[in-house]
């Protein structure tokens, strides 16, 4: 509709605010994003709570002009793994926030039902998180680290570093295993990085349709393709995340077509595996999206409520889930490449 | 609708000129402007005057049936300042302080303006520059904490704003009430222009016009078979489900599909429990697919 274009012109620009914390001004990641935004207006905030944890905040509206929190963060810089993200058999399941939230919007993100703001929130304290990381490892010999749970850190490299130095940190500690989850196209951003088998360079597709209607703000389906490309070009040896998998209108195709064009256009060598997950969510988190999302036909699918845990009715997530193993094994790949 | 307070009458008048308000002699106890658009309370001065003198409006404008949820709530009026802010200028405050407690508050800008911003802090008595030489980069007033306080418990914080305009650097002895209305309307036009800004029907500018159908077919049905509340979420549940699963529209199907309306509320509760199973079938039809 016209009305949309209407919108977009009368909004505020994105980061045209930015809430710094008094003691996060020196860091040189803020220093760098400060940089990065002069015409911002900078307004200092005595914690990052003080905006992010404020009451009655609308999490749609501000996607509209989510605004930039720079902060530090004081404890908990690893935490255990959770039960809705795969561990890929690692022993020593962690992830960790340095980030919270996204540049992006997607629908099926549970991120909007854990936050009660969009806003952006950068830890700048990046050392800390280094060194928990460090002491976790030193302590148990071996861990398995993803980095963008609750945000999409490739996606703000430009503006952070921090999956460059990660890398760094998986070439020095060959038992540190490291996932960055993306949807970005920004591998420029650490292009010049030579590539380590420790740290996996993860990318989510969706097909077409889901791309385009659901995963709002994200680049195209192909310009991601030529993303991974320019990484398997490289030497990464890349994850392909069919995360979550959506039942739709005609999804087994748009997954066979998707599944095709991975086929045509990537090296399969180089793919080191491939990860599939069909929606689920937390049942709180899910009723606080319903709310925000009234129109939204995610949010009207009727699911099963096993346990605090909303998913597909087992029959269809276990068609959902077997179809898409199917397409990729008929497309060669051998099973044990496939995490389902 | 907006409804816009400031603390003094010499404050409100060059606004209610401007957007044409007249007084609500019915809500006595403050004086309150209105008219469909906008409406305007006069608070006195201080904090324990602006949260009565809000709170009690927006009952008020809530028992005559407006959507307080979807209205903008807008602080006006004059600050001094410190050095850094200019006479005569107007200013969006992007920052609250509390001076008393030490809260802060943020307004969330979504929408684009023009205005300078500025930071302000809400003192509990008039301040002079000689009593606080340490005040730097703000602007002092005795009512925007106490507003955004009470404005919250009834909006959110993307639909509360306060704009200032600078009368005097900290000098009370300065403040002539004369100027105020001069300095306003100098200002005027800016502040239209913010109004103007400000989203009317966010809601309904968000919505399709098969969306808008389907609300009104929605509508229609609650009202004919005189659904309880929870009865009426069942009734949403089901049509948004009916809408996912099978890509048709809920008005369309109601077209073809008779229900019978009663003054009898067994019947209606029938008719209803009727609907829900018909649309349950179309959507099980629909299932893994």
């Amino acid at each position: 509709m016209k009305l949309e274009s209407t919108l977009e012109t009368k909004l505020s620009r994105a980061f045209d605010t930015i809430y710094i914390e008094k003691d996060a001004k020196d860091y040189p990641v803020t220093i760098n994003i400060l940089n990065q935004f002069k015409k911002s207006q900078q307004i200092s905030i005595n914690s990052y709570q003080e905006i992010f944890n404020r009451n009655r905040q609308d999490f749609r509206q501000q996607k509209l002009s989510p605004k930039l929190i720079l902060a530090i963060k004081k404890d908990s810089y690893l935490y255990p793994g959770s039960s809705f993200t795969p561990s890929f058999n690692q022993p020593h399941f962690f992830y960790n926030a340095m980030a919270l939230n996204c540049l992006y919007d997607c629908s099926y993100c549970y991120l909007q039902g854990m936050f009660n703001s969009a806003n952006l929130v950068i830890f700048v304290n990046e050392q800390d998180f280094y060194q928990a990381t460090l002491d976790k490892l030193k302590e148990l010999g071996s861990l398995y680290l993803s980095i963008s749970y609750d945000t999409d850190l490739l996606a703000i490299e430009h503006l952070t570093g921090y999956c460059a130095k990660w890398i760094t940190l998986c070439q020095q500690n060959p038992k540190l295993l490291v996932e960055s989850r993306t949807k970005s196209v920004n591998f420029n951003a650490i292009k010049e990085l030579a590539p380590v088998d420790n740290f996996i360079l993860s990318w989510t597709l969706s097909p077409l349709s889901v791309s385009q209607r659901i995963e709002i703000n994200t680049p195209s389906l192909v310009s991601k393709i030529k993303a991974i490309q320019n990484a398997q070009a490289q030497g990464w040896k890349v994850r392909i995340c069919f995360d979550p998998l959506l039942m739709h209108v005609d999804w087994a195709k748009q997954y066979k077509d998707l599944i095709k064009l991975i086929n045509s256009e990537l090296d399969l060598n180089l793919i080191r595996d491939f990860s599939i997950g069909s929606f689920r969510m937390n049942d709180s988190f899910y009723k606080k999206i319903q709310k925000s999302r009234p129109q939204d036909p995610l949010f009207a699918y009727p699911y099963d409520r096993i346990e605090g845990i909303i998913s597909y009715p087992e029959e269809q997530d276990q068609k959902l889930k077997l179809t898409v193993c199917d397409l990729l094994k008929e497309s060669g790949v051998p099973t044990e490449m496939i995490f389902c | 609708m907006i409804i816009i307070h400031t603390a003094i009458h010499p404050e409100a008048k060059p606004l209610i000129s401007m957007l044409q308000l007249k007084r609500d002699l019915d809500f006595a106890v403050f004086e309150l402007y209105q008219n469909k658009e906008f409406a305007l309370v006069v608070s006195g001065i201080g904090k324990v005057n602006t949260a009565i003198a809000l709170a009690t409006a927006i009952q008020y404008l809530k028992g005559q049936g407006q959507l307080i949820s979807g209205s903008t709530l807008v602080n006006f009026g004059l600050a001094g300042g410190t050095g850094e802010f200019q006479f005569g200028e107007l200013y969006y405050v992007q920052k609250i302080t509390d001076q008393a407690t030490e809260a802060n508050y943020y307004p969330d800008l979504i929408y684009k303006h023009q205005l300078p911003p500025a930071i302000l802090t809400t003192f509990d008595r008039p301040v002079a520059r000689a009593s606080f030489p340490e005040l730097s980069n703000t602007l002092v007033d005795m009512e925007a904490s106490a507003f955004f306080h009470t404005a919250n418990k009834f909006v959110d914080v993307h639909q509360i704003h306060c704009l200032k305009i600078l009368i005097d650097h900290l000098a009370p002895e300065d403040f002539k009430i004369d100027l105020v209305s001069e300095l306003i309307d100098k200002k005027l036009n800016l502040i239209k222009d913010f109004l103007d800004s400000l989203p009317r029907s966010p809601i309904l500018e968000d919505l399709s016009l098969n969306e808008i159908a389907e609300e009104q077919t929605i509508e229609k049905v609650i009202a004919d078979l005189k659904l309880s509340k929870s009865q009426a979420q069942q009734l949403r549940d089901l049509v948004m489900q009916y809408h996912t699963m099978t890509h048709l529209l809920f008005a369309d199907f109601i077209r073809s599909y008779h229900y019978r309306v009663s003054e009898h509320k067994s019947i209606n509760a029938n008719s209803f429990e009727k609907l829900k199973a018909k649309l349950s079938i179309e959507i099980g039809k629909h299932l893994g697919n």
